[in-house]
């Protein structure tokens, strides 16, 4: 009888041996719910462990794959935690992270990352910059690597950077790199009207810009860390960068020649630009999609702005939307196409738009905001989630998060938003 | 029964140490691995104005706009150009929402322009004319500098029919970029969707 109770405990035990973390996000009903703590020896300089802690508490809940999480402001950074007390409060996941500067006063944050249905630690990590500007960059780091330990699905696109324009004052302009949470911020180009910025490759080494410092409008090439600049085009009138191929070889354009705004698509090996549209109204705004074997583009050729595509090489373009009557600003990521609605028709007051998503397959529709003026939707490399611009009194730098339902909004203090890539 | 308690209590000490040999079959990271943020960002440069390479752009422009100077009453916007120490007052040309074409009242303007700047043009051969198209802050930006370049066409348009010559006329597109006024109210962006008259000599 002795004998049995133990096999039946044994056996129990193997049984409960299975990784409860897996457990927990395959239920995803059941989020992971993590505490994070600050080390009691932290060097408390300019606030840098308070601010860390909002922002990595701030990443995870952005992610989705977190509950919100709590916070005890102090702890030894090298005591084991009490992992029963833990349990009781339901934690599954126990961070606590120490900031110190070494000899040549670069941050450095120590992390500890504990499994508490695990009893075990899991991760223990090191994390440097040299300027305390760049500690946005270190949150982000942590709440990817935390993320990791979960295999949860990938948030990589925190640590890469924005890129963005803003309104000065009546023709000026200036282009900043950011974090996504809009808390790092670099100005890369200043002087005059530059705009549209849209980064080359994914690699985020070098992107494009309109600029208006010259007799006409020109599009810049202009590496990050270098500072070379390439004269790529020019044209009367007007010159947007608004697409790159996912191989980084092609661009779609909007140009005007002849003061006809059309869209081309210019092969950067060639030099070779090879014009794609023929409407006399107005054409543009176009974006690969399809395997970059099509383009959807904005035209105002039902003597309104709406979506339109074409297939590249051949005559005929087809209808997108047939909902609204003012639609802009696509976006495309596989066969899917995010755009701007105007659902107001009011020159006399405030106007509403909206983003909406469609599938180019099938008949799908779904509207992702509800109220206020969105536009510039602009997805991710993964196609998860969706940048944008909200602009109200102030503009807003916004993140959809497509699979969980979710927005968040990150206000921009100085200047208005006027377009951004990531 | 106390029995029957202290092998439970063997299994359960059992238990215990099954599960310290289950948790070292669990991978774990022990390294300290600084992963250093700095790399992508500590060499990122500025450029601006003043160190600017490009072979082929033209600062010519930058410096004309310097001696021009915008006039606008209640509602009509008027530029003044100075071409060489004489003033010309030229009046812009405003549109409809969402619209690029001369309705007939800015038919009217648009022939008055002409009338002074051929006039003007009598005395300068070189003179070039920049009509410059703006629009409200309603739409898309890319939108927008498309529209203000459809309005800067028309006017074009407008100038040649009236008998300048094509070679003259220079169009740029600033978009919603360029406001007289930034109330959010309906004169406001009536104002700020037009076109500019710039003379250039």
């Amino acid at each position: 009888m002795n004998k049995i109770i133990l096999l039946f405990l044994v056996f129990f035990q193997f049984a409960f041996s299975v990784d409860a973390t897996m457990e927990i996000v395959k239920n995803k009903s059941s989020l992971p719910t993590i505490n994070i703590v600050t080390a009691n020896d932290s060097q408390n300089i300019n606030s840098i462990d308070i601010k860390l802690l909002k922002l990595i508490q701030k990443d995870l809940q952005v992610s989705g794959h977190f509950n919100d999480s709590l916070a005890i402001v102090k702890t030894n950074f090298n005591e084991t935690p009490q992992y029963k007390v833990l349990r009781d409060n339901e934690i599954d996941l126990y961070l606590v992270f120490q900031v110190t500067k070494d000899s040549e006063q670069r941050y450095i944050v120590n992390t500890k990352l504990y499994d508490v249905n695990s009893n075990i630690l899991v991760q223990n990590k090191s994390y440097t910059t040299g300027s305390f500007a760049r500690y946005p960059f270190l949150a982000h780091k942590i709440a990817i690597d935390i993320n990791s330990y979960l295999k949860a699905p990938s948030i990589d696109w925190m640590d890469k950077f924005v890129i963005f324009s803003r309104y000065l004052d009546s023709k000026t302009s200036e282009i900043v790199i950011s974090d996504y949470t809009l808390t790092y911020q670099k100005v890369v180009v200043k002087g005059g009207l530059n705009i549209f910025p849209k980064w080359a490759s994914s690699e985020q080494n070098a992107f494009y810009y309109t600029s208006y410092r010259g007799e006409i409008p020109s599009l810049i090439k202009q590496n990050l860390y270098t500072n070379k600049l390439e004269l790529l085009l020019t044209s009367d009138g007007m010159i947007v960068c608004s697409d790159v191929s996912d191989d980084g070889k092609k661009l779609v354009l909007t140009m005007a020649p002849n003061s006809q705004p059309d869209i081309y698509i210019y092969d950067t090996e060639t030099k070779i630009k090879k014009r794609i549209t023929y409407y006399t109204g107005i054409d543009v705004g176009g974006n690969f999609v399809e395997n970059d074997s099509k383009i959807v583009f904005v035209s105002d050729r039902l003597k309104y702005p709406n979506i339109f595509a074409k297939k590249i090489g051949q005559n005929g373009v087809e209808r997108m939307i047939y909902h609204g009557r003012n639609n802009s600003q696509s976006t495309t990521s596989d066969d899917y196409i995010v755009y701007s609605s105007r659902e107001s028709d009011n020159e006399f007051g405030s106007n509403t738009f909206n983003l909406y998503m469609i599938s180019t397959k099938s008949d799908y529709v779904r509207r992702l905001t509800t109220d206020g003026r969105n536009q510039f939707p602009k997805f991710s490399s993964n196609g998860e989630s969706i940048l944008f611009i909200k602009s109200t009194d102030k503009s807003y730098l916004g993140i959809i998060r497509l699979n969980y339902n979710k927005s968040f909004l990150f206000p921009l203090k100085t200047g208005k938003l006027q377009s951004i890539d990531w | 029964m106390k029995s029957l308690l202290k092998n439970t209590l063997l299994s359960v000490c059992a238990l215990g140490l099954l599960a310290g040999c289950a948790s070292k079959d669990v991978e774990y990271d022990d390294s300290t691995v600084a992963s250093n943020v700095d790399q992508r960002i500590d060499e990122v440069a500025v450029s601006d104005e003043s160190t600017m390479v490009t072979s082929s752009i033209n600062q010519n422009m930058t410096d004309a706009n310097d001696r021009l100077q915008k006039i606008t009453n209640s509602s009509v916007n008027t530029v003044k150009s100075d071409v060489d120490g004489k003033v010309v007052l030229l009046e812009s040309v405003h549109f409809a929402f969402d619209k690029y074409k001369l309705n007939d009242d800015m038919r009217e303007v648009a022939t008055s322009n002409y009338s002074k700047i051929d006039e003007t043009a009598q005395s300068y051969n070189d003179l070039k004319i920049k009509l410059e198209g703006n629009c409200d802050e309603w739409g898309s930006d890319e939108y927008n500098y498309a529209l203000g370049l459809k309005r800067a066409k028309a006017t074009k348009d407008a100038l040649i029919a009236d008998g300048i010559d094509e070679k003259r006329i220079v169009m740029v597109s600033f978009g919603e970029s360029n406001p007289v006024c930034t109330q959010k109210n309906t004169a406001c962006w009536k104002m700020n969707r037009r076109v500019d008259y710039r003379l250039l000599p």
